[in-house]
């Protein structure tokens, strides 16, 4: 299944938002993910179905202030 | 009265009768807080746990003579020093996904000002699915590089400023310092009193 992933087209096999950050090993609570302009973050992405065409967005959250 | 005597009257009475919270009291919470005050803003929900010490003064607002205070008594001093007509709500307290809800329902918009990143997770986790609008920094961390931070628009209710990159990291000689940590701080400023006033953030 093809998504947009921060612009690009990325191939996946991830079912949901979780699983494809865990394939790029990335922490769910080190982002805020953006899917189709809403945000999913937390157990949301847990949940989330990715669906081919999706469009995936994902800000890293780091220290400071 | 508000210490912005620029505004319209319009503008006057959107931003007074506003009320904006506070999640920290440190490098971004205090500075906003001061540019949110002097923008016009009379309403602040300001919460913190710790105590103002030497190493806050590189970038904080704050003074010499506060060290060794509340961070929430030493801010509401100075903040009460621009205006002294705010009607300011401090708590001392340390913020968590239980507590965050509540002290934030009666606001329109809520600042994060957090230094950890997990601290920052909570609160954008524990906000964002009820809708309340958050105005969150990450990536403000060493020098130079001020055209790295920027503000995006993140689904519908958050504005997230900064570089996204840089993190306090002593080890790679990223620490908080006022030039960056004041620029993410005036520029949180800047999108709540934007989104306010319904402008471009």
């Amino acid at each position: 299944m093809k998504i947009v992933y921060q612009g690009d087209v990325t191939e996946t096999a991830a079912g949901k938002v979780a699983g494809f950050l865990n394939e790029r090993n990335i922490p769910i609570q080190s982002v805020i993910a953006e899917l189709n302009g809403e945000i999913c973050g937390g157990r949301d992405s847990e949940m989330q179905l990715l669906r081919a065409g999706d469009v995936l967005n994902v800000f890293r959250i780091v220290a400071g202030g | 009265m508000t210490a912005n005597t620029y505004l319209a009257e319009g503008e006057r009475a959107i931003l007074e009768s506003a009320r904006i919270g506070v999640a920290g009291a440190g490098g971004l919470g205090s500075n906003c807080a001061a540019h949110l005050v002097r923008a016009g803003i009379r309403r602040l929900v300001i919460a913190d746990f710790d105590t103002v010490n030497e190493s806050n003064l590189n970038r904080q607002f704050f003074f010499r003579d506060q060290v060794g205070r509340k961070k929430i008594d030493a801010l509401r001093e100075n903040l009460l020093r621009i205006e002294p007509g705010l009607e300011l709500e401090m708590h001392d307290m340390k913020l968590d996904s239980g507590n965050v809800p509540a002290l934030f329902a009666d606001c329109d918009i809520v600042a994060e000002a957090f230094d950890s990143a997990a601290a920052k997770s909570m609160l954008l986790n524990t906000l964002l699915p009820s809708g309340k609008r958050v105005v969150a920094v990450s990536g403000i961390a060493g020098w130079g590089n001020s055209n790295a931070i920027t503000v995006k628009r993140i689904g519908t209710n958050l504005v997230m400023i900064g570089d996204l990159h840089t993190g306090v990291d002593p080890d790679a000689g990223n620490y908080p310092a006022s030039p960056r940590v004041g620029i993410a701080a005036a520029m949180q400023a800047n999108s709540i009193i934007a989104w306010l006033l319904n402008q471009k953030i």
